[in-house]
């Protein structure tokens, strides 16, 4: 006997992360329609940067818009910002700014691991990986001066210069960090009943993947060859001789199995990054008032982030838009959990990495 | 940023020739309030590819009626509803509430927002 | 299944991980933490740059009758990300950032004047230009 049950989940929820909605009609366990809602945590930060701060103070603004992602919005609003004042940023700087995005890669991967393996009911792992995770926390703070709001990217360049000693010390973060990691894996992937739990589920197909326009590493571990550090010459990963990781089963294991080997891959970032950092000087001044249009793109931990400015000569900005890789990926959520059951939605949502307070800055 | 002028009753029929979702990526709908009317921007960004993006853009009235891609691309609804929210854009089927509270200043992205109608 | 039965037993006699509140207390910053914001009123030569600087609107400079200008930074409302000292001409003598966390020992009830103080440091440069003319 079939029994129609609608269950809601959501805005607040023990296993929700962030305030999302999902209205979920289901057909005794199986998933059969869902609806999302997303706008409860709106500050207007685009209101703000349109009336409020003028346009050097922008970077620190958007920067709260997402306490994971912090960096990327203000990189971001930076590499945009700079196509339409006068300024020349070094070399240097660029690297650096890359720096700090890897390590944010990093930790954000590392959180997303967590509460998958949190919300698939392995607890010890979750406590595992957060462990773990504080090495880059730690290595972020060292960077930056701050563990969770760098204020590292600015106009012109990034806030402080970094001396061998503060290079040395990083290094060995993040050659803690990649002792461990093969054990990490060896849970994630070879472990029986992580597998039971993750192989086969919350799947994704490449075709509706495109369809759907999904980005970051949903789209990667469908198989979209899709990475802005590869789509956008904004930052020099050209340099470091980046290619994106791509997997091809589209689901839950599958996109584990890509974060860990984006983890490993941004290590190997970092490492070169700080064995060839340019000579240079790290801030350089900034003339004029934005005058004219710009976008910029670059590849989050969760996607693609685009940042989009408008000055008429003014200080404040005429026009500053958003759009965040949630935003851009909430469609193909409705479509993966389809056909889904119900109890593997905690899991298969964690593992989806949604950011609300990006969504809806 | 290379724009391609376009009336919005073409907008479909221009969507439809090129794209072609193994290839382009819709960013997002944008709309900006440039004072006298709003300039709406369709974005498509290519694929795996660094190239440039296409943006086909037009500029409106501030209430007109504008058609929606979602039949086509599932992924613009939302930025549809969004501009619809925020500034006010009559895309087809598109109604404010996505972010904004019912009793919130409508349209706070204008230049000069609209007065609430509070019927 | 035995590795990780091995494992566990292991973790039995590990030190932990984490800091009890006194160790953490007890610990030495990491060198260049970004942490509290001191002032020095004498080395200052009231260029009012930091005030212009702060994002949040942190530093207020309140102008008297007879001209002189006196520092209020509400650490509360501060983001600690070190743009007044970039602007400051004279960073360390007169602006600084230092490495100690910032600890909760000034007067909470600062942020409830916080407002009456924005506008009371834009009308108190304004009377100040009038009374000078
Ligand atoms: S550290 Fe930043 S927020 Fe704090 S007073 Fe200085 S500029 Fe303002
Ligand atoms: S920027 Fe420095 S010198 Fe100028 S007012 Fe502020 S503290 Fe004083």
């Amino acid at each position: 006997m079939i029994k129609q049950l609608h269950i809601p989940l959501g805005s607040q929820h023990a296993a929700l992360l962030e305030p999302l909605r999902l209205d979920f009609s289901t057909e005794n366990e199986r998933i059969v329609s869902v609806r999302s809602d997303m706008g409860y945590v709106h500050r207007g930060v685009e209101h703000a940067c349109m009336n409020r701060f003028d346009f050097k103070k922008v970077p620190f603004v958007v920067a709260r818009v997402c306490g994971l992602c912090a960096i990327t919005h203000s990189t971001a609003a930076v590499l945009a910002t700079e196509q339409i004042v006068e300024c020349m940023v070094s070399e240097r700087a660029q690297w650096l700014r890359m720096l700090a995005l890897e390590f944010d890669r990093i930790h954000s991967h590392m959180l997303c691991l967590a509460h998958v393996a949190e919300s698939s009911g392995y607890e010890a792992l979750f406590m595992h990986t957060m462990m773990e995770r504080e090495r880059v926390m730690e290595a972020q703070e060292i960077l930056s001066g701050n563990r969770v709001q760098f204020d590292y990217a600015t106009l012109g360049g990034v806030t402080r210069d970094m001396d061998s000693q503060c290079a040395q010390a990083l290094l060995a973060k993040v050659g803690a960090l990649k002792s461990v990691l093969s054990g990490l894996r060896d849970r994630f992937e070879a472990n029986w009943s992580t597998q039971m739990r993750f192989k086969g589920v919350g799947a994704i197909t490449l075709e509706e993947a495109y369809r759907l326009g999904t980005v970051g590493p949903i789209a990667r571990a469908a198989g979209v060859r899709t990475d802005i550090r590869i789509e956008s010459s904004h930052l020099p990963y050209r340099a470091l001789g980046f290619e994106p990781i791509v997997a091809l089963e589209g689901d839950l294991y599958a996109r584990n199995r890509l974060r860990l080997e984006e983890i490993a891959q941004s290590i190997e970032l970092i490492e070169r990054i700080l064995e060839g950092l340019p000579e240079g000087a790290h801030l350089s001044k900034v003339r004029g008032r934005p005058k004219g249009e710009a976008m910029a793109r670059i590849e989050a931990p969760r996607g693609e982030l685009f940042y989009y400015v408008r000055g008429n000569g003014g200080a404040i900005f005429e026009r500053l838009r958003i759009r965040t890789p949630t935003y851009a990926n909430l469609k193909a959520f409705e479509a993966i959990f389809l056909g889904q059951e119900y109890s593997s939605i905690p899991a298969i949502l964690a593992s989806l990495d949604p950011c609300m307070s990006c969504t809806a800055k | 940023m290379r724009r391609t002028e376009i009336t919005p009753d073409r907008l479909l029929g221009e969507v439809r020739a090129f794209y072609d979702p193994t290839r382009w990526r819709f960013l997002t709908v944008n709309a900006t309030d440039t004072g006298a009317e709003l300039l709406i921007d369709w974005i498509f960004v290519p694929i795996g590819r660094d190239e440039e993006p296409v943006i086909l853009s037009s500029c409106v009235a501030y209430q007109a009626p504008l058609p929606s891609l979602a039949a086509l691309i599932p992924a613009s609804a939302l930025g549809e509803a969004e501009m619809c929210d925020l500034l006010g854009v009559a895309f087809e089927g598109a109604k404010p509430g996505l972010f904004l509270e019912p009793d919130a200043p409508r349209a706070p992205l204008l230049k000069t927002p609209r007065e609430r109608d509070d019927d | 299944m035995f590795k990780a039965l091995i494992e566990a037993l292991l973790n039995l006699f590990k030190k932990p991980d984490t800091l009890t509140p006194k160790e953490a207390a007890a610990r030495a910053p990491v060198s260049g933490s970004r942490g509290a914001i001191g002032y020095s009123e004498e080395a200052c030569i009231f260029c009012l740059k930091c005030e212009k600087a702060c994002p949040p609107a942190a530093i207020l400079f309140i102008r008297d009758a007879a001209g002189k200008e006196s520092y209020h930074h509400n650490p509360y409302l501060c983001i600690y990300c070190g743009e007044c000292v970039r602007a400051c001409p004279k960073p360390d003598e007169a602006l600084w950032q230092e490495e100690r966390p910032v600890l909760s020992s000034s007067d909470p009830a600062i942020s409830k004047r916080w407002f009456a103080m924005e506008k009371e440091a834009v009308a108190s440069k304004v009377r100040y230009k009038k009374a000078k003319r």
